[in-house]
């Protein structure tokens, strides 16, 4: 199979959808099936992607969900809830081979998100990467990575805020509601930081100068996904990502 | 009840269980990361029926023996979480 990467920056889907097609291509990458693969995300509606591990109850305000119809839904990675608004957000998966990746878990996240810190600071956005899964500003935190990890291929999807209206993402998420006894930790999760606040560049330039970034010294080219992979992918979503057993499963 | 544990450079942990003597209805849940994920519920059955006055040792060796990478927390800190339900804080 040819190491050419295959750039997807195109479709947009729903929140289901994008988990789905997480989840086929990354098993197209565990059978060896298919080239390595960046892929941009783009939804038409204000979703809330939660962490594998997490609580539905315990994770999203029901009734400002309900009220502003926010699709929410359980990803096959750990880690937590994000906000997301069209064109607000920059998302992006990588499917990579796993002996391309360093087997040190928290070294891999550092590893992957690389680009991606290294491309916000030539845009002069002050962007650093902070273990375990963060990429953070001094005045907050930027965004977050999330892994999972099959026999021969590593998913990593990131999410950075470009320009979220953080006030609506207080009133859909419970971050900082719940009772933890660390008030500390409540201040700190609550500070976000955006893109937006940074630079000058456009939310397309700023994926343009990710992409840039990713494809140093790398053979690639742009890509699509393949009808088969969209149909499998509607399939899932349709039998699990839309479906409470699997979205309230915690 | 839930109890929970931040944990330092580390994700958060929370626990729900229904007590008595033992810790029943037991949900494990937070924003940690677990390879394979499907190992979440052999951690949730070693917490289900578990004595209130559980052995810490014990209970981390038996949660160091399933076939996982914990990622972000440990069974240290599951066994710091339980320790809370019956009123030890660290």
């Amino acid at each position: 199979m040819s190491e050419k990467w295959r750039i997807i920056n195109e479709g947009e889907y729903s929140e289901a959808m994008h988990h789905a097609l997480d989840e086929v291509l990354i098993e197209k990458m565990n059978e060896g099936d298919m080239r390595p693969t960046l892929r941009f995300w783009y939804r038409p509606h204000t979703t809330i992607p939660m962490g594998r591990f997490q609580s539905y109850h315990d994770e999203v305000e029901h009734d400002y969900i309900e009220e502003n119809d926010i699709e929410v839904v359980r990803r096959i990675t750990g880690g937590g809830a994000m906000f997301s608004e069209p064109g607000k957000v920059i998302t992006y998966s990588i499917y990579i081979p796993k002996d391309q990746v360093s087997e040190n878990i928290r070294e891999s996240y550092r590893e992957l998100d690389r680009f991606a810190v290294d491309a916000l600071n030539d845009l002069g956005v002050d962007a650093e990467y902070r273990p375990l899964n963060d990429i953070e500003h001094e005045d907050g935190k930027l965004g977050g990575a999330s892994q999972t990890r099959k026999q021969d291929a590593v998913l990593h999807h990131t999410m950075m805020s470009y320009d979220l209206d953080t006030k609506k993402m207080l009133k859909a998420l419970r971050i900082g509601k719940e009772k933890v006894s660390d008030k500390a930790i409540e201040s700190a999760e609550k500070r976000v930081a955006r893109i937006s606040d940074y630079t000058k560049n456009s939310r397309e330039e700023v994926i343009e100068a990710l992409i840039d970034s990713f494809v140093s010294e790398k053979e690639w080219a742009y890509g699509s996904l393949t009808d088969e992979e969209i149909e499998a992918a509607e399939k899932l979503a349709d039998e699990k990502f839309r479906s409470e057993d699997w979205n309230k499963k915690l | 009840m839930q109890k929970s544990k931040k944990v330092e450079d580390g994700k958060l942990v929370k626990i729900n269980a229904e007590l008595g003597e033992k810790f029943e209805d037991v949900k494990v849940h937070g924003d940690f990361f677990i390879d394979p994920a499907e190992k979440l519920e052999d951690i949730r059955e070693v917490v289900e029926g578990l004595d209130i006055g559980f052995d810490r040792e014990e209970l981390i060796d038996e949660i160091d023996d399933i076939d996982a990478e914990l990622i972000g927390f440990s069974a240290e800190d599951i066994a710091d979480v339980l320790e809370k339900f019956r009123g030890e804080e660290k």
